[in-house]
């Protein structure tokens, strides 16, 4: 029999069944069952005949919309059964992003020594200087003779020397850099020049060997006005540039005038600590306008060029940087040192 | 250089506070590196009244004293022969830290004792002494000494830093002028009258040798007694370090102290003959200096000798036969100028290091040689009561030329970038003892003798900038010629370290020396037998040679770390490796420029996604190749290593690596013995590339592109048995040789070995992969090529394939 109750009833059953569903197969069966060929709804139409026009008319509409409203629900069904399928399949791949990542190599170091000797040639090479590079064993000639200490002088007792025999040494400093590239070269030369230096020399501070950046700049009309610029430029690179620095009067053979530079303590900020001594200052490099004697050792005309040059430690300016208090650690190549820089 | 600031008062009215002062003198090239107040090392030191003295119970040589220090009554135990009741005396309280030790309450023999009475030897100011210090009876008890007993203890002592070149300012005079010339006020100081004479009877002075003494003096001083010096004297000569020793050795130091110019004092009738030879010393000379030691002198050595006998080496310290003594009733008083390198060397060589010497080495002033003399001669006068005529034997042949300079202010302006400093630069010349004479474009200036530093126009640019203390110099940047140009070295050297830290290493940077033994330890010691780079003076006498090789120094880092329970690292350093180059005539010593690596224990731990992997020769030959690969776009090539010339290598785990058919380094397991001696439990690989061919490759790297295919590639796997000793390289190289341009590339994708394919065999598998850039290959073609290499492999290699 046909009557709204009976329409009503499929409605229900189906909004129930629908609610079991999981899976797109299911969900085929039960729209069979109510909207296929033989299903209930098809069902409902072979009752028509026996009524009256007017029901005719009336339960042909009822049907019709039972129909459509039963179609929507399945197709909403249908794509919540799809988009749970989709949030399945995503969730299989479902990881604890806490756990440690695979490495397959352990991240090393770059021992602190080159980094900071890269730091201050990458500003120096930003300056447009270039990178050269000297022996190690080294004739007294280019370590001293040529840099305008001879044999007796006093300025030798500033660098206590290791000898390999009556000409030969290990360089105490870069600075035979110098004569080596002037002797290659003609100006204008913008050059520096790391490496490893040797003094008999041993304690917290001192080691037998460490490591100096000698740069100097030979062209015409050079002048102490651009050693202070240049120099002043690469220590607001280095240490910042809200840090003062000044330049003091020295004295190097190799160098007339020559000065030493002091940074503003980097530890207490210039008010007075351990590290500077209680003087706010921090000694960081020497330099000086290049010696002429230089110049006429290497065959330049005195009279047409002039230039400055300048050195640096690698270790003091790094103990400064990461607070190392002892230079020893710095080549006992030990991994616990290393890992923490 | 020590100098007091009361004695410099002495010469300069000083208005600047000392901290001031110490900064000017920074400023201006005299770098004070302290300011030590004197007095605070005796505030622990206070007046003593001896008010009891009796016998120790229990030692024969001790008293025990009763001291009054005003409030307080002191028990102290005294072994002083001098003391005795009523004496005011030094006591030094417990907690005083004198140069001579630090006091302390102490139980002498059972009795108690409250701290020290004091002997000038005690206080720091004497060599030797005899007894305590009696005081002045006008001092007050419980008063510190330097209240009143020694007032010249209240005084501030600068530590200047003076560089090599300034031997000038090696004295109160050198840095009083310095002041004068940077604060602007005149230098006080009294002119001596004397006569210069060139002969005398008292003496009978020649020079063998102007070039090396152009001018000695000598002046006779009569009657004068030898005892002890004034208080003031010793307190001085105490502040700037030195101690008192007799009132006449004292007045030469103290003159010294003041003037800048060594002197010496002989007792003249130990002189034979009334005669003075500044001479070379003989062949097989000898002679005894004043601390008692018998010195060997060479020809290079200058002397002061009498008619027969080296009475003391010149400007380095005196002879024993002619030493001053209680005994002494005349002295000849020696002020002379040596040249320096002479003195140096013989003081160097003789291993006497003197405050004289230091002078002379410096140089010290040739025209101030005889008013030194004068001035110790009046001291001697007025406090030894000495006698002497104002007349000073000036031995002189070989005079002083005055320093004359041409000065260019255009020049120096540019030079310094500074144009407002000229204003200012004859002021500043002047004030420093300088003449000028101006021209139109120059100036001639004349050089004061005591500044034999200055010779050249550009040490006149340095005197006239810092007295305005570099400040006045603006900072400007040069304009440059700029260029484009690869940043060569540091850009390699940058890229090389970071692949290395990529995979798990570190850096670590080794001494260039190391001990003759870690040679043996790592037996290498045969291989570099006669080519080894020595250091003729070492620090120690372990760090005596220049490393041949990067093994010893990468060996014991190793053992660093394993001593300290690392055992899991990968470690590399670029260094140098020094070592003799057999040249025809003669052994030059070469360096080269090395990337050296370390693997000890694991690549990698157990973790939660696997097992622990040790380094073995495989991954860390994987290293190698992926770094070069990367880097030069060259692949390495590796041969057998002999134990020859790697007996530090178990040969049958290790490599030489050839790179661009040249020989580029090694890998290799450590050898068992080599381990051994340095007791590892863990496998070590090491290797060492040369740094200088992978550089050139870098920058020469050669890399094209040769297009791609649009067809398919197709694969062919081939699976061949050969005997276990076949390298692999072989097979490969027969495949590449036997495909066609179709052979894209081969892969080992399997290899084992087992029972199953017999004892002494191993089963490889290659995947072939072939392609054409022209067509899709049919199988026809692929099958081809496939069978002529596995004929050829059996042709070649008589390699068997599975059944």
């Amino acid at each position: 029999m046909l009557s709204k109750e009976a329409l009503e009833e499929i409605k229900k059953e189906a909004i129930s069944s629908l609610k079991e569903i999981t899976t797109e197969k299911e969900w085929a069966d039960k729209k069979a069952h109510f909207l296929g060929k033989k299903g209930r709804v098809q069902e409902l139409l072979k009752h028509l005949p026996q009524l009256s026009i007017e029901e005719r008319k009336e339960f042909g509409a009822r049907i019709n919309d039972l129909k459509v409203q039963l179609e929507e629900l399945f197709e909403d069904k249908l794509s919540q059964i799809k988009a749970e399928q989709k949030t399945k399949r995503l969730l299989e791949k479902k990881v604890d992003i806490t756990l440690p990542g695979k490495r397959f190599f352990k991240t090393g170091r770059v021992h602190p020594l080159t980094r900071v000797t890269h730091e201050i040639l990458d500003i120096f090479q930003s300056l447009g200087f270039e990178v050269e590079e000297g022996p190690e064993i080294e004739l007294d000639y280019y370590n001293f003779e040529a840099l305008n200490i001879p044999k007796e002088h006093p300025a030798r007792d500033m660098q206590d020397t290791f000898y390999i025999d009556e000409s030969m040494l290990l360089r105490t400093h870069t600075s035979p850099v110098q004569i080596r590239v002037m002797e290659k070269k003609k100006p204008p030369l913008m050059i520096v020049c790391p490496g490893k230096v040797y003094r008999r020399d041993s304690d917290v501070t001192h080691s037998p060997m460490f490591h100096q950046i000698e740069g100097f700049m030979v062209d015409k009309n050079v002048s102490f006005s651009h050693l202070k610029g240049v120099l002043t430029e690469f220590l607001h690179g280095f240490f910042g540039s809200e840090k003062n620095v000044r330049f003091r009067p020295s004295y190097f053979p190799f160098t007339e005038p020559s000065a030493e530079v002091d940074i503003e303590c980097v530890v207490c900020e210039g008010k007075g600590c351990r590290i500077c001594k209680q003087t706010g200052w921090l000694e960081v490099l020497g330099c000086g306008m290049i010696h002429p004697y230089l110049f006429s050792v290497v065959g330049y005309d005195n009279s047409l060029f002039s230039g400055f040059a300048f050195g640096l430690g690698v270790e003091r300016l790094t103990m400064l940087k990461y607070a190392i208090d002892d230079i020893r650690l710095f080549y006992e190549g030990n991994i616990s040192f290393l890992e923490q820089l | 250089m020590l100098i007091s600031l009361k004695w410099l008062k002495d010469f300069i009215l000083i208005e600047e506070s000392p901290s001031e002062l110490a900064f000017k003198l920074t400023m201006a090239g005299f770098e004070v590196e302290e300011i030590i107040d004197l007095k605070q090392s005796f505030n622990d030191c206070v007046v003593g009244l001896v008010t009891e003295v009796s016998d120790h119970p229990k030692a024969d040589k001790l008293k025990v004293c009763k001291v009054s220090i005003g409030e307080n009554l002191l028990n102290i135990v005294c072994g002083a022969p001098n003391v005795a009741k009523g004496q005011k005396v030094v006591v030094a309280l417990p907690g005083a830290k004198l140069v001579t030790g630090n006091i302390e309450k102490t139980v002498i023999r059972d009795v108690e004792s409250y701290g020290m009475l004091c002997s000038e030897k005690d206080l720091g100011f004497t060599a030797s002494s005899t007894g305590i210090i009696v005081l002045n009876d006008k001092v007050n008890v419980g008063e510190k000494i330097w209240e009143e007993a020694y007032r010249d203890l209240d005084d501030l002592v600068l530590n200047i830093n003076v560089t090599p070149n300034r031997g000038d300012c090696l004295s109160h005079l050198g840095i009083a002028r310095e002041v004068s010339a940077i604060t602007r006020k005149p230098l006080q100081y009294e002119s001596s009258v004397f006569n210069l004479v060139e002969k005398a009877d008292f003496v009978d002075i020649e020079i063998y040798d102007p070039d090396l003494c152009p001018r000695y003096t000598a002046m006779l001083i009569r009657n004068a007694g030898i005892g002890d010096a004034p208080d003031y004297m010793k307190i001085r000569l105490f502040a700037c370090g030195m101690r008192s020793i007799s009132n006449i050795v004292d007045i030469t130091n103290y003159v010294m102290l003041d003037t800048g110019q060594p002197l010496h004092a002989f007792d003249y009738e130990k002189i034979r003959d009334k005669k003075i030879i500044v001479r070379k010393a003989k062949p097989g000379e000898t002679i005894i200096t004043l601390d008692g030691k018998e010195r060997e002198l060479i020809p290079d050595d200058l002397v002061i000798a009498d008619s027969e006998r080296a009475i003391a080496i010149a400007g380095v310290m005196g002879g024993l036969n002619t030493e001053v003594t209680e005994k002494t009733k005349t002295i000849l008083l020696e002020s002379a100028y040596f040249y320096p390198p002479s003195i140096r060397k013989t003081a160097k060589r003789l291993s006497i290091p003197s405050e004289a010497s230091y002078r002379f080495e410096r140089g010290v002033d040739i025209s101030g040689v005889p008013n030194a003399a004068f001035k110790a001669s009046s001291l001697m006068h007025s406090v030894c009561g000495g006698r002497f005529e104002n007349t000073i034997v000036d031995c002189y042949p070989k005079k002083h030329r005055r320093t004359n300079i041409k000065f260019f202010p255009e020049r120096c302006s540019v030079y310094l970038g500074a144009k407002d400093i000229m204003k200012r630069a004859e002021e500043r010349l002047l004030s420093l003892g300088f003449e000028i004479t101006k021209k139109s474009f120059e100036w001639d200036i004349i050089v004061p003798s005591y500044r034999p530093d200055v010779t050249i126009e550009e040490d006149v640019y340095e005197e006239i900038a810092r007295l305005g203390f570099y400040e006045e110099i603006p900072p400007t940047l040069p304009s440059v010629k700029i260029k484009g140009v690869r940043r060569n070295n540091n850009d390699f050297a940058e890229k090389l370290r970071a692949k290395f830290v990529n995979f798990g290493g570190f850096e670590v940077i080794n001494y260039s020396f190391i001990r003759q033994k870690e040679l043996e330890k790592s037996r290498l010691s045969d291989l570099y037998a006669d080519r080894l780079v020595y250091i003729k003076n070492p620090l120690t006498d372990e760090l005596t040679v220049m490393r041949p090789s990067s093994v010893p120094s990468l060996l014991s880092v190793v053992e660093t770390n394993h001593k300290r329970n690392n055992f899991d690292f990968f470690i590399f350093e670029v260094g140098k490796k020094y070592f003799l180059k057999k040249d025809e005539s003669k052994n030059k010593p070469e360096e080269i420029k090395l990337i050296s690596l370390a693997f000890s224990g694991n690549l990698y731990e157990k973790s939660w996604y696997t097992t622990e992997e040790p380094y073995d020769f495989f991954n860390t030959k994987g290293i190698i190749e992926s770094v070069i690969d990367d880097l030069t776009n060259v692949p390495i090539e590796v041969k057998p290593v002999s134990a020859e010339n790697y007996p530090f290598l178990n040969p049958a785990s290790s490599c030489e690596i050839f790179i661009d058919n040249k020989n580029a380094g090694f890998l290799g397991l450590l050898h068992p013995d080599v381990s051994e001696n340095y007791e590892f439990r863990r496998d070590i690989y090491l290797a060492e590339l040369d740094y200088d061919l992978i550089k050139s490759l870098y920058f020469n790297r050669r890399s094209y592109y040769y297009g791609f295919s649009k067809f398919p590639s197709v694969d062919r796997d081939i699976t061949v048995i050969v005997n276990e000793d076949l390298p692999v390289a072989r097979i490969f190289s027969v495949i590449f040789a036997s495909g066609t341009e179709l052979l894209k590339n081969v892969r080992l994708t399997d290899m084992f070995k087992g029972e199953k394919i017999g004892a002494g065999r191993k089963s490889l598998t290659f995947k072939l992969i072939f392609q054409s850039m022209d067509r899709t290959l049919n199988d026809e073609e692929v099958n081809r090529e496939n069978q002529q290499i596995a004929e050829n492999l059996i042709k070649e290699l008589a390699v068997d394939f599975p059944k």
